[in-house]
């Protein structure tokens, strides 16, 4: 072996890419040649000298200040994200949002006057304006109810006046002896249909 | 066995705003190391390290889990480093130009004399901050295998996947590093 193959050794050697031949021939060069076996100390000194590099740590708040200059997701992507990990929730609340939509619609086309009385002989109507009047010293003897209009009490009514999705005007002269109540049927309508769609869905 | 790294990647992917902290957490030493020692300055380091995550970050639908994520992101940080190093290179005024109106001096008399005394050389580690100086005496390609090899401790694999380099050639420039750097410290 020469000192040029006995160099290329001595590397592989540092790489510990040696067979245990190649090492013992190895061996045998640097025993008899003081310029490799020099050299060979040389070099294994170098690596010591590198690997005794103190460690330097990355300095304060280094995570903080990386999370600020990320890129903010954008809405787009906040929905794609949440998709990926609650896909069923998201097609839920999206289902519950059309639903919620088309049922909306259906009670705003539903706008029909609509008159529940016992005594309608005593009553005032006039359809036109959607309004009722139970004039002065006129007695009704029972609920009323109205839907998508208003009603002036002026005389007296024995029991309940209910208006749903409309007003009840009541007169210095009139009385109610029952409950009066004005119901916005909107909310109560989506509600409704949902538990309707919902079940026609289960069973 | 599936490591740290990859429930961490998965957990980002998926959306989890906190999985992405912990795997700058678990990194950032590393990286900051390699890039300071590549680059032999703090603020250019932090920048450049800041700049790996946050590449990573924008890359992660590109990462392959074939390889390790560690090599994958010492890959992105050489990169930007030795980057770096080439633009600093273009814009740095070359020590070798000769100063006007003084014929035949050029920049590097006008340095300090960096050697240290024989006394100094006997002191082993950081000391006078020698392992820095003989790094950077290094051009780049050599730089970053010999920090990754020797202060990183990758091994030659590791290293040839990071580097995207034969391993054949990654043992040519282990070999030509240490004969160089034997040179430059006198060993």
């Amino acid at each position: 072996m020469n000192c040029h193959q006995a160099n290329e050794l001595i590397h592989s050697y540092l790489d510990e890419d040696l067979t245990e031949h190649e090492q013992s021939e190895l061996k045998q060069h640097l025993c008899q040649c003081v310029d490799c076996r020099t050299h060979f100390h040389g070099l294994r000194q170098v690596i010591v000298f590198l690997q005794s590099a103190s460690h330097v740590y990355a300095p304060e708040n280094f995570t903080e200040k990386v999370m600020a200059q990320l890129p903010k997701d954008t809405m787009l992507q906040v929905w794609k994200k949440r998709l990926h990990r609650h896909p069923l929730l998201v097609a839920a609340s999206l289902f519950i949002l059309l639903m919620a939509g088309s049922s909306y619609s259906l009670w705003a086309d539903d706008k029909q006057f609509l008159l529940t009385t016992p005594g309608p002989e005593h009553l005032q109507i006039n359809s036109d304006k959607n309004i009722v009047i139970v004039p002065v010293n006129q007695t009704v003897a029972g609920d009323i109810v109205i839907r998508n209009g208003d009603i002036k009490v002026e005389g007296t009514v024995e029991g309940n006046v209910v208006a749903i999705d409309g007003h009840i005007y009541l007169a210095s002269t009139g009385h109610i002896t029952g409950e009066k109540e004005e119901i916005s049927q909107a909310v109560e309508w989506v509600w409704y249909n949902l538990k309707q769609t919902v079940m026609n869905l289960t069973y | 066995m599936v490591s740290i790294e990859e429930k961490l990647i998965k957990r980002i992917k998926k959306g989890d705003r906190d999985a992405f902290p912990e795997l700058v957490e678990l990194y950032k030493d590393k990286i900051y190391h390699v890039a300071y020692r590549m680059l032999g300055n703090a603020q250019e380091a932090e920048d450049i390290a800041q700049e790996t995550f946050i590449r990573v970050y924008a890359n992660l639908e590109n990462y392959d889990p074939n390889y390790k994520f560690s090599t994958w992101i010492y890959r992105i940080a050489t990169n930007l480093c030795i980057d770096l190093l080439r633009k600093r290179k273009q814009s740095v005024y070359s020590l070798d130009k000769t100063m006007e109106g003084a014929e035949g001096v050029d920049w590097h008399d006008r340095l300090a004399d960096p050697d240290l005394g024989p006394e100094d050389k006997l002191l082993e580690g950081e000391f006078h901050g020698q392992v820095q100086k003989a790094i950077d005496s290094l051009s780049p390609k050599y730089r970053s295998i010999m920090i990754l090899r020797y202060l990183e401790d990758l091994s030659l694999n590791e290293i040839s996947e990071a580097l995207k380099l034969p391993i054949t050639t990654i043992k040519t420039r282990i070999h030509r590093g240490r004969e160089a750097l034997k040179k430059k410290l006198n060993f």
